[in-house]
């Protein structure tokens, strides 16, 4: 019934033109099969319906996630158990499970035009747009007259990527490239400086240096990548120290970390369990660079970065080295955690000791007592050279002490309380720079506790120790207090064991060899030991009956 | 029995819809209206017939100005009333906004169902326009509008549930001694009599297209489907089955695999 009647308006106001009025009828179809819905998108994404071909849209199949459990068995045939799902339904009904069944309906659509590359939409229903008021679809017949149909639904439609996002471990590898490709980018433009100043000799010396250096600086921190392009842009020459300074601060701040807690550290490494992991390692290097740190004598950088270029290993070997000579007189009743905790405060103790050069005489004296004492107890030991130690000895002290007054003073403090309790406190530690000096090892340690007035001898003794502590692992192991006759002794007697059962005793402990190391030096031992051999499944099961 | 099954297969075929991907993008060019009603009037409109008039749109153009639009609903909604219902106002005005920050569309869902060329029903979408108007119903606020309102309100109000005084106990649970699917069920077996044992050929061929099926059965499962004593249906089973003590499929029934020959690809 359609009426397009222009009919004057009744109105009469003479002025104004006379407004038009048009009529249009409506109707309300009945169809009960044809839904309608409302497909809602953000008006920045420049929808244009008219431009859309090749469009489809289906619904999201998400049955795979509906899928209950056990749903991978077959259904019929080989394998299949008869009523097996009801018999899962029933079951899980009676744990007050009750799975609603997957209605395809109410999911969310997928809409895609544009063919396989085109755009990807995904509609997600909108609640309650019918709860208040109804909404209809006002459209215009062939008759002209209005269709009114009723909105059943609203769908909201995001974009879908079509690509795939980086997974968190993806994310990080890329994060990490990122250095590789910023280092890249640093030592192209070295080259490219490089070309323009100087002549190709110098050039490939310099790279190698530079990439050294970069690569440690990775590990330091990243954000000096800009101080670092900086340096890039200044002459070469210059670039290759400015390198190393700003390594050294990283390594100071390293320091620094581990300065503010310097007794925890120690203290856990006393009490270490048989079973303390090699990783601690770690630690025993930052306490042994600690010192250094603290010194802040300039003239020593460069020492300092030798040095750094020496095996991390042998920071362990230091801290193995001390222990051994801290604990000497007590080993003995070494069980105890609370004399472990005492010898902490000893050396502590006796770090500040040191410091006084008064008593310095007095040391020495007692010093050489200790060292007859651990003479008698390991017999493998080897004799020291007690001259070096001796005059290093003189020449730390002076560093030394500036040292220790940097330090806090509760360290003294504790020590000071402790000092009534246990009686030889300053002991254990005086001989340490004198007896230890034979091998590298202890000159490692006794370096970290002289500080830097006793680099520069160390230094130039450190390439033959070296080599010298190869040959004499056996002999300087017997420091590293985890590795002695008796601890494996001790092991023996609890129960048999093989030789391999035993190696990885002592592996598992500290000791700070290797194992090509450790091998013959237990060899040694057992040697010495002589246990009971006794084959037990074709394995040679080694005792020794208490 | 197995009639009955087929029958039900054949009933979940027909829930199956045919989904029809392709949107018929026909109508992309088409404008068309969204209008906000409110409840009462889309209660009538859903109760008239499809082929009358529902109401009237008044497009009242003045120059110079936006035009006006009214909607006046016809005799016939009007005559709608049922009994208790508040008249309705006749005429309502139409506020036009334009949609800015939006794009919407219209499609629908036809389902059509099935017919000789296809024997599933069919769902079919297609796309009837892009919103160009929004239009927004609203009632010239007179007295007896007022008084309507009011009185939905007032109905709204009123709370469902009433509480009631009882003068006596009601006695809500009864146990019941029989109840009537069990007795239901005491009828079925007395009209279908003992099972009686059928020839040992024609169970073992039940058996075996039973097993064709499903590669385990329970023994319950076995004595419903056969409708034989279960003594002699063990009899049988032993001949040509195996029982399986363990887990998975404990207490189960399998063919002894001289007589299987279940396809390889059913397992992957």
């Amino acid at each position: 019934m359609a009426a397009n009647n222009g009919t004057p308006a009744a109105g009469g106001s003479a002025p104004v033109p006379a407004p038009t009025v048009q009529n249009i009828d409506i109707r309300v179809p009945k169809n009960q099969n044809k839904k309608l819905a409302i497909m809602r998108f953000n008006g920045s994404m420049g929808i244009d319906f008219t431009k859309w071909t090749h469009t489809k849209m289906e619904r999201e199949n998400n049955q795979v996630q509906f899928k209950g459990f056990n749903e991978d068995m077959p259904k019929f045939g080989a394998g299949s158990e008869y009523g097996r799902e009801a018999r899962e339904e029933a079951r899980r009904k009676k744990y007050g499970i009750i799975s609603k069944k997957y209605n395809p309906e109410n999911q969310p659509w997928i809409l895609q035009h544009g063919g396989k590359t085109g755009k990807k939409f995904r509609g997600v229903r909108d609640g309650g747009i019918n709860e208040n008021a109804s909404y209809y679809v006002f459209t215009q017949a062939p008759d002209g007259v209005f269709e009114a149909f009723p909105v059943q639904e609203q769908y909201s439609f995001q974009a879908v990527q079509n690509y795939k996002p980086l997974s968190i471990e993806e994310a990080e590898e890329g994060y990490n490239m990122r250095n590789k490709t910023y280092n890249m980018f640093n030592v192209m433009m070295r080259k490219r400086l490089r070309k323009a100043d100087e002549d190709a000799e110098e050039e490939g010396e310099e790279e190698g240096e530079g990439k050294g250096k970069s690569k440690k600086k990775k590990g330091v921190k990243d954000s000096r990548f800009g101080d670092e392009l900086d340096d890039m842009m200044a002459s070469s020459d210059d670039d290759s120290s400015d390198g190393d300074d700003d390594d050294d601060d990283g390594e100071n701040k390293k320091k620094k970390k581990k300065g503010k807690k310097p007794v925890k550290p120690k203290k856990k490494r006393k009490n270490a369990s048989d079973d303390e992991a090699l990783e601690d390692s770690d630690d025993g290097d930052g306490e042994g660079r600690e010192l250094d740190y603290i010194s802040s004598s300039d003239a020593d950088e460069s020492d300092v970065e030798k040095e750094e270029a020496k095996d991390g290993l042998k920071g362990v070997a230091e801290e193995d080295a001390l222990r051994k000579l801290l604990n000497s007189d007590e080993e003995d009743e070494d069980e105890e955690k609370e004399e472990e905790e005492d010898k902490d405060k000893e050396e502590e103790d006796a770090e500040g000791a040191e410091d006084q050069p008064g008593d310095k005489p007095s040391k020495d004296e007692k010093g050489d007592k200790k060292k007859k004492k651990e003479k008698k107890k390991n017999k493998d030991k080897k004799p020291r050279n007690e001259d070096y130690g001796s005059s290093s000895d003189s020449g730390a002290d002076s560093s030394g002490s500036e040292l220790e007054k940097a330090k806090p003073s509760p360290k003294m403090k504790s020590g000071s309380a402790n000092s009534s309790r246990s009686a030889t406190p300053t002991k254990p530690l005086i001989p340490q720079p004198e007896t230890t000096l034979s091998d590298s090892k202890r000159k490692g340690m006794s370096e970290a506790v002289l500080g830097q007035a006793a680099k520069k001898p160390r230094l130039e003794m450190a390439s033959a120790a070296l080599a010298a502590s190869a040959a004499s692992a056996a002999s300087s192991s017997s420091a590293n207090e985890g590795v002695n006759e008796e601890s494996v002794r001790r092991y023996l007697s609890r129960k048999p064991m093989t030789t391999t059962e035993l190696l990885q005793k002592f592996k598992s402990k500290r000791t700070g060899l290797t194992s090509e190391q450790l091998v013959p030096h237990i060899a040694q031992i057992l040697k010495k030991i002589n246990p009971v051999k006794q084959t037990i499944k074709g394995k040679m099961y080694l005792s020794i009956k208490g | 029995m197995d009639s009955k099954k087929k029958e039900k297969e054949k009933e979940k075929e027909k829930d199956v819809v045919v989904y029809e991907k392709d949107i018929d993008m026909a109508g992309a060019s088409r404008g068309v209206w969204l209008v906000k009603v409110p409840k009462y009037i889309s209660s009538r409109w859903d109760k008239c017939p499809g082929n009358i008039t529902a109401g009237q749109l008044n497009i009242i153009k003045v120059q110079g100005q936006k035009p006006q639009v009214k909607l006046t609903l016809s005799e016939a909604i009007m005559c709608l009333q049922e009994k208790g219902e508040e008249p309705i106002p006749k005429e309502h005005g139409l506020i036009v906004s334009t949609i800015t920050s939006q794009t919407l569309g219209v499609f629908s869902q036809n389902t059509s169902p099935a017919s000789s060329n296809s024997p599933m029903e069919t769902e079919k979408i297609s796309f009837e326009g892009k919103v160009v108007q929004k239009l927004e119903c609203r009632p010239t606020a007179n007295a007896s509008y007022m008084k309507l309102k009011r009185d939905c309100l007032i109905k709204a109000a009123q709370p469902t549930r009433i509480v009631k005084q009882l003068d006596r106990v009601v006695q809500s649970y009864k146990p019941i001694s029989e109840h009537k699917h069990n007795k239901e069920f005491e009828e079925k077996k007395k009209a279908e009599g003992k099972k009686a044992r059928d020839d040992k050929g024609k169970v073992m061929d039940m058996l075996f297209a039973a097993f064709e099926k499903h590669q385990y059965y329970n023994i319950k499962d076995l004595v419903k489907i056969t409708n034989q004593p279960v003594t002699y249906l063990k009899e049988i089973l032993k001949d040509v089955c195996v029982y399986n003590l363990k887990n998975p499929h404990k207490n189960m029934w399998e063919l002894k695999p001289e007589y299987r020959h279940y396809k390889e690809e059913d397992k992957d």
